[in-house]
């Protein structure tokens, strides 16, 4: 029988600050342990915690971007419970008085569109690492004690693993495009944690599980899979399913129980006396709300809208905020020099190709080469060169690469590297012919019918003229003189 | 209001204080008394409450500016003097004895 | 000499004028400590005597080369051991941080050193602050220097004795629920509590974060305000810190009281008072009518609530700043074979009998399904309670009354009785749920040869008033007091 996951998340994203929530220690990773702490996020004897004024804005961005409710007075709670990397012995949280409620995301999966509802976004502060050794003494390093969360949880909308997967990846881009988090999930810096259930046939909701510690989408399927199968065995077993918490272990492709209490937990939280209230006057708000930028999933449409890109080209171009801009500058002045809009989704392609890939070979960083190396009409320029014909592929590429290096104008280049694209007839006729003269036995085998010797053949061609030469040209030369026409 | 050696019990568990069945059958009779001389405290007004916020004795001043911190990097403690103070540590880590990751 | 020879005055002149030098004043500390300091068992750790007294060379020499070397310097100083102090460790007068020693300095004693102070020693206490007797200390009792078998009052016992007994000029205690002023008033001292928010806590060890505010001890109003004026002020590592400009508290001290309305309430001079305490705060309320100002009468009934208001919040706030004590990163680690063994015997071992019994109610008036009944009572009551003193500082400028129903009790007293020692609160814990600051200034001596502490509360901000107040009591009582031949010796 087939029973519908009912799949709800909290996730917890490291906000992008450079100090931590309630101290001035470096926001960072890595590092030796306890290297990176203080007597506030030691939880040192009379140390008291100050909210970092960044934390607050990025809490409010995510809210703003996800459309939540901003709340105009939340405050902090004490939230109780004795473990080794919680050195205060509490957790300092606005769990029960959030930043914000509500809000939703919308996301694409496959073919269509859905809707997540949010419950509530709010702050608070991490806690540090253990490290569980089999059999031996654990060890706790807190530099990560302070480190700002945003926490977001969602209303159990989602109905399929897919769709699961799809959710955490839009909320990623989302976070991190608005400059909330890094959302650098191999760091650590995007957690999520999972409840599950199977409707009942009724289509009542069936007893959720968690399964926590989530680090990677691969991580997420695996785990709901898991899980799934999990409750599925134990309904299909006619037994029931119990009400269970589970952390998933990404070496051993498990979920493990977590250590059971003996009572639920009771962590008696009240309002912290050392903060107070959050309190947002609606200008502050607006002010924030104006420095949001168009986000991921409007971007995309807009660009596939208003310049013909395909899903993935214009995916992947709002994937990264440093494109978009520079994209459209480079499609404005593409369309200025060639009036044909279809050469814009030429461009894009070259954007996120060849140029990118350059940058990524030479070790140069992305902003700089946007910036001056190949600026937005440096790139239109060469785009429009080759759409005129007067390039090959191949010829463009070089002259890219030349582009990049040096900072001379692209005519003089052109002229210089003798990048012009040969079609003249004439002057292609000869190069064959000189080609077929040294390939006499090709040539032969290739008129009795070895039809691959064509490309090795116009291989050499295009070798002889430094891939310049127009290569329908070339086939059609070659052709006839496989046909046994004399050039 | 009587709290009972099973209550006291489970509040000495919460707060983790290792309490000797004598201890503890003293200290849920003085928490007795004390609460029952506390008792006409319930009720003294109608006001609802949980987490409410706590209104400080002054309202908020619309002018006064929040306390808050801005983001910019401070001293952080020496490894040393974030250790010194440790019972139990190794390879620069604190210590405890080995458990399982708890569900929080 | 001895320091209770001098008000705090006349030795700010004589170290000006160079009658008197640094030295001279640590030396007579020192003499001070070495002959009644064990027995008043003042301080739990005093600073080398040879340090010191480099300390207060080098003062005088930059005096000697025409430097003003800062408001309290050279004057010697005592710290309550639960504030934080990167020498000379910070105990809280607990087996939980007996060898503990911070990493930075609190910020009040920050400020103590940038203005010259010299720091004689960390005080003796009611471990984590929680007692009103000195008697919950693991480092044994402090005593009264007026009379060596009764209690300096608590928790800030120590500090008040020491000043009181000359081991030092001036101390800084901390108040939650009546700290500084109680023993203040036992020990025939002052002591200040001031608006919460107006000294940071920053360093100081939470007790409740709500209530506590360090505070100042001196032998005279002078003394309280001139160290009031150098710890006070906004601090950006404390939240809850007040950036309120501050006025001049030392001028207060003597600008008079002319016109000044002074309510006295009903519960604060009922039957729970013993007959020669009334007798000693009605003299000083007849001074100040004498010296122009007016008396009112009037009643605040939510005061009754006070006590269980104060330590149903108090000890809840407690539970939870006391949970850092788990064995793991400072102070005692019981030997345990499993984690929560670690947890559990560590903080069985390390905390006191009156801790571990706050930290039962605390964690009880917070716990699932006693919250509402409780701790959220207790906040509505806090509420009330604050709201009545608000409208009653509409009426009057200020409440005056005893600081304690009674004079020092005897050691042993009220040890075994919890609630009888919660009583002792019942006049100064209004002005901690209210965040209005308080003094307790001493009014004479009684009838049974022990100091009376006069209170007066004001409203949050009305320090310069209450410091006028405070200044005119004092002058009608024939100025500070001194315990007889110099106290424990």
């Amino acid at each position: 029988m087939t029973r519908t996951p009912v799949i709800g998340f909290e996730v917890h994203a490291q906000l992008a600050t450079r100090t931590k929530i309630f101290c001035a220690c470096p926001n960072a990773i890595g590092g030796e342990p306890n290297t990176r702490v203080c007597p506030v996020c030691l939880g040192l004897p009379g140390a008291l915690p100050v909210l970092n004024e960044r934390v607050l804005e990025l809490g409010i961005i995510a809210a703003l971007a996800l459309d939540a409710d901003v709340a105009p007075r939340s405050f902090f709670a004490r939230k109780s419970y004795f473990y080794p990397d919680l050195p205060k012995g509490y957790q300092i949280t606005q769990n029960e008085a959030p930043l914000a409620l509500g809000g939703y995301l919308d996301v694409a999966s496959t073919e269509r569109s859905f809707r997540v509802g949010l419950r509530q976004l709010h702050i608070e502060e991490d806690a540090g690492k253990t490290t569980h050794r089999e059999g031996r003494d654990s060890l706790i390093d807190m530099n990560r004690c302070g480190v700002p969360l945003l926490e977001i949880v969602t209303r159990p909308d989602i109905r399929s693993v897919d769709d699961a997967v799809a959710f955490a990846e839009e909320i990623r881009r989302v976070l991190v495009y608005c400059g909330v988090t890094s959302g650098r999930m191999h760091e650590g810096s995007l957690r999520f944690d999972t409840n599950v259930s199977l409707a009942r046939p009724d289509g009542t909701p069936g007893v959720p599980c968690e399964v926590k510690n989530l680090n990677s989408f691969r991580s997420i399927r695996h785990a709901l899979k898991s899980e799934i199968a999990r409750q599925s065995e134990a309904l299909d077993a006619g037994g029931e399913v119990q009400h269970e918490t589970l952390l998933w272990n990404e070496q051993a492709g498990e979920a493990l129980p977590m250590r059971s209490k003996e009572e639920s937990a009771d962590y008696r939280y009240f309002r912290e006396p050392d903060l107070p209230d959050v309190v947002l006057a609606d200008a502050r708000i607006d002010e924030l709300r104006g420095l949001l930028t168009e986000l991921p999933a409007a971007l995309r449409k807009r660009l596939r809208a208003q310049y013909g890109l395909t899903d993935e080209v214009a995916a992947v171009i709002a994937a990264d905020p440093r494109t978009p801009p520079y994209f459209e500058t480079a499609a404005a002045e593409l369309r200025a020099l060639e009036p044909d809009a279809e050469g814009v989704p030429t461009l894009a392609n070259w954007l996120i190709g060849p140029l990118r890939g350059l940058a990524h070979e030479r070790g140069v960083p992305l902003d700089a080469v946007l910036e001056s190396r190949v600026p937005p009409a440096r790139l239109a320029e060469l785009v429009a060169l080759r759409l005129a014909g007067r390039l090959t592929e191949t010829g463009a590429k070089t002259l890219l690469e030349a582009a990049f290096d040096t900072a001379e104008e692209l005519g003089a280049l052109v002229e210089r590297l003798g990048l012009d694209r040969i079609s003249d007839e004439t002057r292609l006729s000869a190069v064959v012919a000189s080609v077929l003269d040294e390939h006499p036995d090709e040539l032969a085998r290739l008129q009795r019918g070895e039809r691959k010797l064509v490309r090795f053949l116009v291989g050499q061609v295009m070798a002889r003229t430094h891939g310049n030469a127009d290569p329908r040209v070339v086939n059609e030369l070659i052709e006839a003189a496989a046909r046994g026409e004399t050039p | 209001m009587a709290v009972s050696i099973d209550e006291a019990r489970h509040v000495a568990r919460l707060a983790r204080v290792d309490l000797s069945d004598e201890a503890l059958v003293k200290i849920a009779s003085e928490l007795s008394t004390v609460l029952d001389h506390f008792a006409s405290l319930a009720g003294i007004t109608d006001e609802p409450d949980s987490l409410h916020p706590f209104e400080a004795s002054d309202p908020p001043e619309a002018d006064h500016a929040p306390a808050l911190r801005t983001d910019e990097p401070g001293e952080t403690l020496s490894r040393e003097d974030t250790l010194a103070g440790a019972p139990v540590t190794e390879n620069g880590q604190f210590s405890v004895p080995g458990f399982l990751p708890d569900e929080s | 000499m001895r320091l209770t020879d001098l008000t705090f005055r006349e030795i700010v002149r004589a170290l000006e004028s160079r009658e008197l030098s640094s030295r001279d004043l640590v030396a007579a500390a020192l003499d001070a400590i070495r002959s009644s300091g064990d027995t008043l068992n003042t301080f739990i750790r005093t600073a080398d005597p040879d340090d010191l007294l480099a300390q207060a060379q080098a003062i005088d020499d930059a005096r000697a080369r025409g430097r003003s070397p800062g408001p309290l310097a050279g004057i010697p100083i005592a710290i309550k051991d639960n504030i934080s102090t990167c020498r000379l460790g910070t105990t809280c007068g607990s087996r939980m941080l007996e060898h503990y020693q911070p990493p930075y300095d609190a910020t009040a004693v920050a400020r103590i050193r940038a203005a010259g102070g010299i720091v004689v020693g960390k005080t003796n206490m009611d471990e984590f602050a929680m007692g009103s007797s000195n008697e919950h200390s693991a480092f044994g009792p402090a005593r009264n220097p007026w009379d060596t078998e009764r209690v300096p009052g608590g928790s800030s016992g120590g500090s008040a004795a020491a000043v009181a007994a000359g081991h030092a000029v001036l101390a800084l205690g901390s108040d939650t629920g009546g700290s500084v002023r109680q023993p203040a008033g036992f020990c025939g001292v002052v002591g200040v509590k001031p608006t919460y928010g107006r000294i940071s806590r920053y360093g100081l060890v939470a007790f409740a974060s709500s209530f506590d505010q360090i505070g100042p001890m001196a032998r005279d109003v002078a003394g309280a305000a001139a160290l009031l004026d150098v710890v006070a002020g906004y601090d950006t590592r404390d939240a809850t810190s007040l950036r309120e400009t501050l006025p001049n508290y030392v001028t207060a001290v003597t600008a008079g009281v002319e016109g000044l309305r002074i309510g006295v309430p009903h519960e604060f001079v009922g039957p729970t008072v013993q007959p020669w305490v009334r007798e000693r705060v009605e003299g000083a309320l007849a001074a100040l009518e004498a010296a122009g100002a007016e008396l009112r009468e009037l009643s605040l009934p939510s005061l009754a609530h006070g006590v269980p208001t104060y330590y149903l919040i108090a000890d809840a706030e407690a539970s939870t700043n006391l949970a850092r004590y788990d064995g793991v990163k400072y102070g005692h680690r019981a030997d345990a074979s499993d984690l929560d063994g670690v947890f559990e015997r560590t903080r069985g071992e390390g905390f006191g009998d009156e801790v571990k019994r706050r930290i039962m109610l605390g964690t009880y008036a917070l716990s699932a399904g006693y919250r509402d009944r409780y701790y959220a009572s207790a906040q509505a009551a806090r509420r009330v309670i604050t709201a009545e003193l608000v409208r009653a500082f509409d009426e009057v400028d200020a409440l005056v009354g005893p600081v304690s129903p009674g004079t020092a009790f005897p050691l042993g007293e009220r040890v075994a009785d919890p609630l009888a020692m919660y009583l002792s609160d019942i006049f100064t814990a209004p002005a901690n749920l209210a965040g209005a600051a308080a003094i307790s200034v001493p009014c004479g001596v009684a009838s049974d040869g022990l100091p009376v502490g006069c209170q007066v509360t004001v409203d949050r901000h009305a320090e310069p008033v209450m410091f006028s107040l405070a200044g005119e009591i004092e002058r009608a009582c024939g100025g500070p007091l001194a315990p007889p031949s110099g106290g424990g010796a």
